[in-house]
This record gives C-alpha cells, structure tokens and sequence, in this order.
C-alpha cells in the first residue's frame, strides 16, 4: 500500500490537519487530524509503498513500545487513513 | 475602505455607478494610498484555464465560474464576455472587463476583495453577525439554517445587543493581531451596512435541533465549522487555500468556536449569550 498523492497536511491552529482536494466539495467529514505519532508516519511512509510491519517496525524505533501495542496502533493508523481514503492498495 | 484596507477603484463613470448599489456609499473614504486596485473597463483576453467551481446566479442571469490558470492566475466569470482576472504574484490589484449591470458588478467587487483580501489575512465570511459590549459574535450556517433568526431573538432579548451585518462580513487579523470582524456592503436581503469593526468573542455555528443545546469545539471540528463559511471558489484553489487555512489556523488560536443545536426561541439565544458572555445579560 501507499499513502495517497491527493491531500495535503495543513498547520491549523498547532494541529495538523489534512484536506483533500480535487473532490467537488472540500467535504469536511472525510478531513482528519494527525497527531504527533501519525504525523511521524505520514512523515516517513509518504512516496514510498509500504506494509503494515513497516508501520510496525517505525513505531517500537520511534517510541518505548511493545510489539503488542505497536502493531495494534499500527492497524488503528492504516485504519483510520483507509477509511478516510487516504491509503492507495 | 474594507476592514481597515483601502480599495480604490478606477474609472470615474464606474466609481459613481458603484455608488449606486445599495450600501456602498456607507464605505466610500476620501482618496489615498490604496491597498488593493481594482482596474474596471480593461480590454482584457480571457486566458486558458482549468475551471475548478461553478454556481448559477439566478438575479445576475448567468451562471459564473471560477478557473485557474498558469502562474498562480485567477479568472472569475459571468458567462463569457464579462470577467475578472487575479494574479496571486501581484495581490495587490484585480483586473475587470466593463461589468454594465449593477448586480453583477457587486458581485465582481466581492470577488475582488475575497481574492486580494486572502493575501492581507482577511477574507468575507457568511455569517449574520451582532456586537455587544464592544465584541463581536459571528453566527456561521447553511442558508436557511436560521441565523438570522437567531439574531433578531438577540437584538429583541438582549439589551444593548445590535446587528452588525446579516449576511458577509469581513472578518480578518489586524495589524494588533487582534481578530476583528466589519460590516461590509453584503449584508443579503438585511440592508445592515455599518462601517465599524470589533474584536471577535466567539463564533457559533448553529444547527436546528429540537432542544438548545452548546458545546466548544476542537480544532478540527472548528476548522470544519468555518471553512464552508468562507467563499467557497478560494477552497478550490490550491493558492487560495494555503492562505484561507492559515487565516483559519490563526483565528482558532484566538477565537472559541462553538456549535449551538437549537430552537428558534428565546431560550437558544440566552444559552448563546451567556456561553459566549459568560455571564446573565439584562433581557429586554
């Protein structure tokens, strides 16, 4: 999978937000916030393909977690992007 | 003058038709050093662009278009022979064919000032909008949401309470950094035209609901509040919405927004008042 080309990550207000243009309507049910752990993610994982054990593997380097943990957060992100249409197969 | 910003249009004979338009000779000033130029009359060519929004105008007759072309160029149109070209390299000045009918020129004028007033951290905002104590309250929603309602049950209960514009206002950060909203010449079917600006308190996006109801939002649900309240062609504009995000971005550092489900009564504008207010009001 990879992230897709089609949104852009804006500043607002000291929280990054995402919008997607090129939709008719800037439809503002499908924008989204990353926090600080997603943002790494987004950071390091845009342009390239990936899987979910790269999501996995960035997460215990990044952070003083458990494998456990890591590769659940890991399947909340790919989620969260997925269901926001961000995540190309 | 807009917001603290002087816009100076050219040509005589369009200058005088302008003060024609209901509302508009509220904001003319003495000439000086412009901020923004707005070039009427031009023998312009309409350039190659990408259309990226389109809307029908059903009082001005046509339908109109807002397209982007090379080099960060801007084109509004009404149909085909009357248009505004904007550079966003040079923000300080807008282009405009000869625009003959009054309705249509307006709206060519609010164009203008949505395009330029994005690069001087302002932009229009709809919204019917009231002040009390010095401090202005924006109340944002689809037409027919019932904001307008909401501010005549503040203007009828809330002493001291008054309307500043019932449609498009300015709103924008000052030189002080300061977030201030303006009474502008677009004020809908409410011909409320106050040259006068105020700090912001707040902002409430209403929603009908079968009880009142309030709540603060976060920022994302705020930025979601207050993005389809601004003019709608910039969101479609890749230039145009790196600068309406950042205005957004710096009101919500500022500025509480709120979402208010409520009733068209009393009650909803009392909940509003004191959230916004902190505090009882005296009721009229």
């Amino acid at each position: 999978m990879r992230i897709s080309e089609n949104f852009k990550v804006h500043e607002v207000a000291n929280e990054h937000i995402i919008l997607a243009p090129g939709i008719d309507d800037v439809d503002m049910t499908r924008a989204m916030s990353f926090n600080e752990s997603a943002m790494m993610l987004y950071t390091k994982l845009r342009g390239r393909d990936f899987e979910e054990e790269d999501v996995v593997r960035l997460l215990t380097e990044e952070y003083d977690v458990d494998e456990e943990v890591a590769t659940a957060d890991a399947k909340e992100w790919i989620k969260s992007l997925k269901d926001n249409g961000l995540i190309e197969v | 003058m807009l917001g603290g910003h002087r816009l100076c249009v050219t040509g005589e004979a369009t200058a005088d038709r302008l003060m024609e338009i209901d509302g508009m000779a509220v904001f003319a000033v003495e000439e000086g050093e412009a901020d923004t130029i707005v070039y009427v009359d031009c023998n312009l060519t309409m350039p190659e662009c990408r259309w990226v929004y389109e809307f029908d105008f059903p009082d001005a007759g046509c339908r109109c278009r807002y397209g982007e072309g090379k080099d960060g160029l801007g084109v509004f149109t009404f149909g085909d022979e009357e248009f505004l070209l904007f550079d966003s390299r040079r923000p300080d000045r807008v282009e405009v064919t000869t625009v003959e009918d009054l309705t249509r020129l307006r709206f060519m004028l609010w164009m203008a000032v949505a395009l330029t007033g994005a690069f001087h951290k302002m932009t229009l905002i709809h919204s019917s909008t009231v002040v009390y104590g010095g401090c202005g309250v924006l109340f944002l929603g689809e037409s027919g949401t019932g904001k307008s309602t909401h501010t005549r049950l503040w203007l009828k209960h809330i002493e001291g309470a008054r309307l500043l514009n019932d449609d498009s206002p300015l709103i924008g950060i000052s030189a002080a950094g300061e977030v201030m909203v303006w009474g502008s010449p677009w004020s809908g079917k409410t011909p409320c035209y106050r040259q006068e600006g105020y700090p912001v308190a707040a902002i409430v996006r209403l929603e009908q609901r079968p009880e009142n109801a309030i709540r603060r939002l976060s920022v994302l649900e705020a930025f979601g509040a207050l993005q389809p309240s601004c003019p709608p062609a910039l969101a479609h504009s890749e230039v145009m919405i790196d600068r309406i995000v950042g205005l957004i971005s710096d009101v919500l550092l500022r500025v509480p927004v709120y979402r208010l489900g409520c009733l068209p009564d009393r009650d909803a504008a009392m909940l509003s008042f004191r959230t916004v207010f902190q505090r009882d009001g005296k009721e009229g």
